[in-house]
């Protein structure tokens, strides 16, 4: 196959892969989230749901069979954004910063990740509007937690 | 009007293209859906794929989904395109030379209507 190509869809991914994927990607230490911050019980808001239900389910109806590996898929970007937009804070660079919260951002709300579709949503629009780098960064500090809710949310729907 | 077939599609998203192309073959419009990562490789299959329909995400880092259109249309190919983006408003600078787009798909798309959607805009086309 060509690479880019997304031949192997037909490859049959078992429950259990997508779930020890999963615990990996929580358990893994080498990632840039630090869940053990002090703001990352507050950095998860109450009023919106860190899934929409609603959302997912008809997601994983049309997906069927795929509907794991996309979701495995999607665990292992979420990290490689978040890494980018950082870097992008490091660098000054408001334009690096809107440029991987915009892909974040889409499938985010594709996979009804609400959370962390509106942070990224914020931060691409805060980024775009030239505002203050404290402000973006202040936002920025968030997505390592509400990523790892999210992503202990998306387990638990696996199941 | 011919029957909307073969579909080449390309977004730097992983969950993207796979939600694009599962969702469009799952449709009941026997389409044929190549998706592709890369612009040269989506530039490639124009010519090996033959595609009636092109289907081109806005924001791609490298090179974006208009200024890809761009280039494919100074090669003289004038295959449809339909662009799908995240932003809410698309302002498409110069729109008379990516002609002919037939439409633009808004991200989150619906999977249970994308498919339809797309033979709607393609029906109408003029």
């Amino acid at each position: 196959l060509a690479s880019g190509m997304d031949g192997y869809l037909a490859k049959p991914i078992h429950r259990k892969n997508l779930e020890s994927a999963v615990v990996k990607w929580i358990t893994d230490e080498s990632l840039t989230f630090d869940k053990t911050s002090n703001n990352s019980e507050s950095a998860v808001e109450e009023n919106t749901e860190l899934i929409d239900k609603g959302i997912f389910d008809e997601m994983r109806d049309v997906m069927e069979e795929s509907m794991p590996l996309i979701v495995q898929q999607y665990i292992e970007s979420v990290p490689d954004y978040i890494e980018k937009i950082k870097d992008g804070q490091a660098q000054n660079s408001k334009m690096q910063i809107a440029e991987y919260a915009h892909p974040l951002k889409s499938s985010s709300a594709s996979l009804g990740a609400m959370q962390l579709r509106n942070l990224s949503a914020d931060i691409e629009k805060m980024a775009n509007a030239d505002e203050d780098m404290l402000m973006i960064a202040a936002l920025i500090e968030k997505m390592g937690p509400v990523a790892h809710a999210t992503m202990n949310k998306l387990k638990d729907l696996a199941k | 009007v011919t029957i909307l077939k073969k579909l080449l599609h390309i977004d730097d998203d992983t969950v993207m293209r796979m939600m694009v192309k599962k969702t469009l073959e799952r449709s009941h419009y026997n389409f044929e859906v190549m998706t592709c990562a890369a612009p040269e490789e989506f530039m490639s299959q124009l010519d090996i794929f033959h595609p009636d329909l092109l289907i081109i995400d806005v924001a791609m880092p490298i090179i974006s989904g208009p200024l890809l259109l761009e280039k494919i249309r100074n090669h003289g190919q004038m295959t449809p395109a339909i662009f799908m983006t995240g932003h809410e408003n698309l302002e498409l600078v110069n729109r008379g030379k990516l002609e002919p787009i037939i439409g633009i798909i808004h991200k989150p798309f619906s999977p249970n209507s994308l498919g339809e959607n797309l033979v709607s805009l393609w029906n109408n086309k003029t």
